[in-house]
C-alpha cells in the first residue's frame, strides 16, 4: 500500500492503518528499536509505542516522509527506553557503544552553557551532513542515526570491519573539528 | 555537552538522511551510488567536494576551466571571454594570503575561482582533510599522512575553504567545490552552482575560511567580486496533453542557454507524499551534471538541473524511471515560439 493510502487510513481513524504501518514498516522499526535496546519484548513495546504515537499524531500531522517520520519515534521512544533501563548506566546495545565513540567528538563537562549550545546542534548537525559525501553520509547516519552494530555494517557494505572503523572514525574527527569550528564544543 | 545530547540531537537530522541510509546495500550494493542523490537533494546545500590529482609543477594558480576540464562542471570554451579575472587579495596574520581569481556568471548559474597561499610556513590541505589522512589528498604519491608530511617540511598544516556569500539572497541550493594542489603550500578552490534566475547580480563575496592545525581559530577573509553576467537565451517547453506522472505534474520548463553553459528549470507542481518508486528523471538525448527539488519557500518546489548537455529540439520527452530502471511514465513538451 503506498504512503498516501496508509496516511489517509489515519486520518479516517480507520484501525487498518496501524495493521498496514507494521506490514510496510514495522521490520524497520523493530531493527531501530533492536539495535538500541538488544532486548526482544522492549524492542516490540517500543515499536508498539511508535504505532500509537503515530495514531495519536495523524491527524493534524501529515507526514511527508512516513518511514522517515515513523523511524524517528521509534529512534526516540527506544532511546528513552534505554535510559530508563540502565538509570544512568551505561547499558547493553549498540547506543552504549556509540556513545563511547561519541565521547571522541566532544569536550568533557556538562556546564549550563553548554548544555544551551546543545540546542544549536540540530542546524549545525544538518550542515555537516549536507557536507560529507553521500557514501560517507550513509555510514555515519547508519552508525549513529540507526545506531546499527559494526558487525551488520560489515555485512550491508562489503566493507571489511576495519575500513568500517577507519572511516567513521575519520567522520568523528571531521564533526569534532566541524563542531569546534561553529563554537559548539 | 554530553554525549547524550549529541546522540540525540541526530533525531533531528534530514528526513532525506534517514530515507537514504534506510537501506545501506543500495548505496555499496551493485546500483551506482550517484544515482540515488538526484533525487533527494530536497532544499539541501550539498558541497560536492572533489580533489583533482596533479604532479607539482606550476606555481601559479591555475583557471577554472583548467580546474573543472573533463569533469560534469566543465567550463566551456565558448565562456572564457566572460570570464572575469578578480584582484582582490589579503594576507593574514598567520602569514597565509588569498587572492580571488575568477568568476563567470550568467543568469542561471555560477563559477568563482580563489587562490590560497600558505607561503613557507604551511601545507595547505582542504578543510574536509585531517592530519591522519593520506598526503594523496594534496596530490602526493601515497603513502604518508598529512601530519607527517607537513613535520617532515617542518611546516605546519593549513586547513582552507571557500565558498560564495549570500547563498540564500542568490538562490543558491547546491555547489560543487574542486580543490586542485598547485604546489603543497598552494591551493585553488573552483566553486560552481546555480542561483535564481530572479536575481541578477553585479557583484559577491568570497569568504574564505583558514585553520591552523592545533589551532582552536578560524579565520575568516571576504573577498569582493565583480561580475558581469553572460547574456543568453531562454528556450520555453511547455507540456502537451497529460502532464502527470507519479503525481508530479509538469507543466513547463525553461532551458537557460548561455556561453556559460545551459541550465534548466522546471515548473513542476510536487504531491505532499512523492511516490518512492521514483528515481530519477531524465530526457532522452540530454545529460546534467547535478539535479534536485529546491524548496521556494512559498509551500512549492522548483527543480533544477545544472551543466545540462545536449540538443534542444522542437519537442523533448521528460521521463520518470523508477528504481529497476523501467520507465513510470513520461510526458511530451513542445518548444514555444
Amino acid at each position: 500500500m503506498e504512503d498516501t493510502q496508509i496516511v489517509d487510513l489515519f486520518f479516517s481513524r480507520d484501525q487498518q492503518a496501524i495493521q498496514q504501518t507494521d506490514k510496510k514498516y514495522g521490520r524497520l522499526c523493530y531493527q531501530i528499536a533492536w539495535n538500541i535496546l538488544s532486548s526482544r519484548e522492549d524492542a516490540e513495546e517500543s515499536v508498539s509505542d511508535t504505532y500509537l504515537s503515530a495514531w495519536n499524531s495523524i491527524p493534524p500531522t501529515r507526514p511527508v516522509f512516513l518511514a522517515a517520520f515513523l523511524a524517528k519515534i521509534t529512534r526516540h521512544i527506544s532511546l528513552d527506553r534505554w535510559r530508563k533501563n540502565s538509570a544512568g548506566k551505561r547499558g547493553g546495545g549498540e547506543a552504549a557503544i556509540a556513545l563511547e565513540e561519541l565521547e571522541e567528538c566532544i569536550s568533557g563537562g556538562s556546564d549550563p552553557e553548554a548544555q544551551l549550545r546543545a540546542k544549536e546542534l540540530r542546524g549545525a548537525l544538518n550542515r555537516f551532513l549536507d557536507g560529507l559525501p553521500q557514501r560517507e553520509r550513509v555510514l555515519f547516519v547508519s552508525r549513529y542515526w540507526y545506531l546499527r552494530s559494526i558487525k551488520q555494517m560489515v555485512e550491508e557494505t562489503g566493507m571489511s570491519e576495519s575500513s568500517v572503523k577507519t572511516q567513521l572514525f575519520r567522520t568523528r574527527e571531521k564533526l569534532r573539528r566541524f563542531l569546534d569550528k561553529e563554537g559548539l564544543l | 555537552m554530553k554525549t547524550m545530547d549529541l546522540l540525540d540531537s541526530f533525531e533531528n537530522i534530514r528526513n532525506e538522511y534517514i530515507m537514504e541510509a534506510q537501506d545501506m546495500k543500495k548505496h555499496y550494493g551493485r546500483k551506482s551510488p550517484a544515482s540515488r542523490v538526484k533525487f533527494m537533494l530536497l532544499a539541501a546545500i550539498i558541497a560536492v567536494s572533489l580533489l583533482l590529482v596533479t604532479a607539482f609543477a606550476a606555481m601559479n594558480y591555475l583557471g577554472m576551466q583548467e580546474i573543472t576540464q573533463d569533469t560534469p562542471y566543465e567550463v566551456p570554451s565558448e565562456a572564457a571571454p566572460y570570464i572575469e579575472t578578480q584582484s582582490a587579495q589579503a594576507t593574514t596574520t598567520e602569514d597565509w594570503s588569498c587572492t580571488m581569481l575568477e568568476s563567470l556568471f550568467d543568469s542561471a548559474s555560477f563559477t568563482i575561482s580563489v587562490g590560497i597561499s600558505g607561503g613557507d610556513k604551511y601545507v595547505v590541505v582542504p578543510q574536509y582533510c585531517s592530519a591522519g589522512d593520506d598526503v594523496s589528498e594534496i596530490g602526493l604519491p601515497r603513502g604518508q599522512t598529512l601530519g607527517d608530511y607537513a613535520a617532515q617540511q617542518g611546516k605546519t598544516l593549513l586547513y582552507v575553504g571557500a565558498g560564495i556569500q549570500d547563498r540564500d539572497k542568490l538562490g543558491i541550493p547546491t555547489t560543487a567545490q574542486f580543490y586542485k594542489s598547485q604546489s603543497d603550500s598552494e591551493m585553488t578552490i573552483v566553486e560552481t552552482g546555480q542561483k535564481s534566475t530572479n536575481v541578477s547580480v553585479t557583484e559577491g563575496t568570497c569568504s574564505v575560511s583558514a585553520w591552523v592545525d592545533g589551532q582552536k581559530d578560524v579565520t575568516r577573509v571576504e573577498l569582493p567580486f565583480t561580475v558581469k553576467e553572460a547574456a543568453g537565451d531562454v528556450l520555453v517547453y511547455k507540456a502537451e496533453g497529460a502532464n502527470e506522472v507519479a503525481g508530479i505534474r509538469t507543466n513547463s520548463f525553461r532551458v537557460y542557454q548561455s556561453p556559460a553553459g545551459n541550465s534548466i528549470v522546471f515548473d513542476q507542481e510536487l504531491p505532499e507524499i512523492v511516490t518512492e518508486d521514483l528515481k530519477r528523471m531524465d530526457i532522452d538525448g540530454i545529460t546534467y551534471a547535478e539535479g534536485g527539488w529546491l524548496d521556494d519557500g512559498n509551500g512549492g518546489y522548483e527543480c533544477r538541473w545544472s551543466k545540462v548537455q545536449g540538443n534542444f529540439g522542437d519537442t523533448l520527452t521528460l521521463r520518470f524511471i523508477n528504481w529497476d530502471n523501467e520507465v513510470m511514465g513520461s510526458v511530451v513538451f513542445h518548444r514555444q515560439k
